[in-house]
């Protein structure tokens, strides 16, 4: 199915947004590496998957006949949100835990 | 450990789901190479009719409900951080291009996600049942 999608789009907006896909799987690779690897990479898998996932609104815009410039400000933005967000979560989950954590990285 | 981990609501569970999908898929692969294989040899052609009557005989609610739970943990994504994150890409992409070509690669993304954990799954396989073969 998601094939079909893309494949779709490559018919009816060009080539364009293959460059997105294209520069994602090595970073979805990485992810399913530290996912069946984990253990100590649980940080690696999160933080890979969450930019991942942030190359679709990239390959949207591009699909919707943006520039590049664009789709890359987009991706870079989520990119940040959901780097910074994974890093959160993980030390606040450490507090609650009373594991170690670096409350200045929380602030 | 991971029973007392769901006990407890604590999510920090990676480590021991990988140990017990390793140690499922293990079991797996004796039971379908050496269990099953024994069984269809030395079980006569009447004790085998008696064991199929006896599964037929199993409650079909139950099964449909045994189904439906493995479909759910196979095919959907245990992190639910993930299908935010996801939600989140897909409609700043779809508001910032306001198009219809921007829902395929849309659709496309979200199928792609779904056939994340399946395939999560199928490589943890995998890598527990051929690549780890030697370890005790």
């Amino acid at each position: 199915m998601a094939l079909g999608f893309f494949l779709a789009t490559f018919y009816y907006s060009g080539p364009s947004f293959l460059l997105i896909l294209i520069g994602v799987i090595p970073l979805g690779m990485i992810h399913l590496w530290a996912v069946v690897n984990a253990g100590k990479k649980e940080f690696i898998a999160e933080l890979f998957g969450a930019l991942t996932l942030g190359a679709a609104a990239a390959s949207i815009i591009l699909a919707a006949g943006h520039f590049y410039v664009q789709a890359m400000t987009v991706w870079a933005i989520l990119a940040i949100r959901a780097g910074t967000s994974v890093v959160y979560v993980r030390h606040r989950l450490n507090q609650t835990r009373g594991k170690g954590y670096n409350l200045a990285l929380l602030i | 450990m991971l029973h007392l981990k769901v006990q407890k609501n604590n999510p920090d569970s990676d480590a021991e789901e990988n140990i017990l999908v390793d140690l499922l898929s293990r079991h797996n692969y004796k039971e379908e190479n050496i269990i099953y294989p024994a069984i269809d040899k030395l079980a006569t052609a009447e004790e085998k009719q008696v064991l199929f009557k006896q599964m037929e005989g199993f409650p079909k609610k139950d099964m449909r409900l045994a189904a439906v739970t493995t479909i759910k943990i196979v095919a959907l994504p245990a992190e639910h951080g993930a299908s935010v994150m996801l939600g989140e890409s897909l409609l700043a992409g779809l508001l910032i291009a306001v198009s219809g070509h921007g829902f395929l690669p849309a659709l496309g993304w979200v199928f792609l996600f779904l056939m994340s954990n399946p395939l999560k799954i199928a490589i943890r396989i995998f890598h527990a049942t051929y690549l780890q073969q030697e370890r005790p």
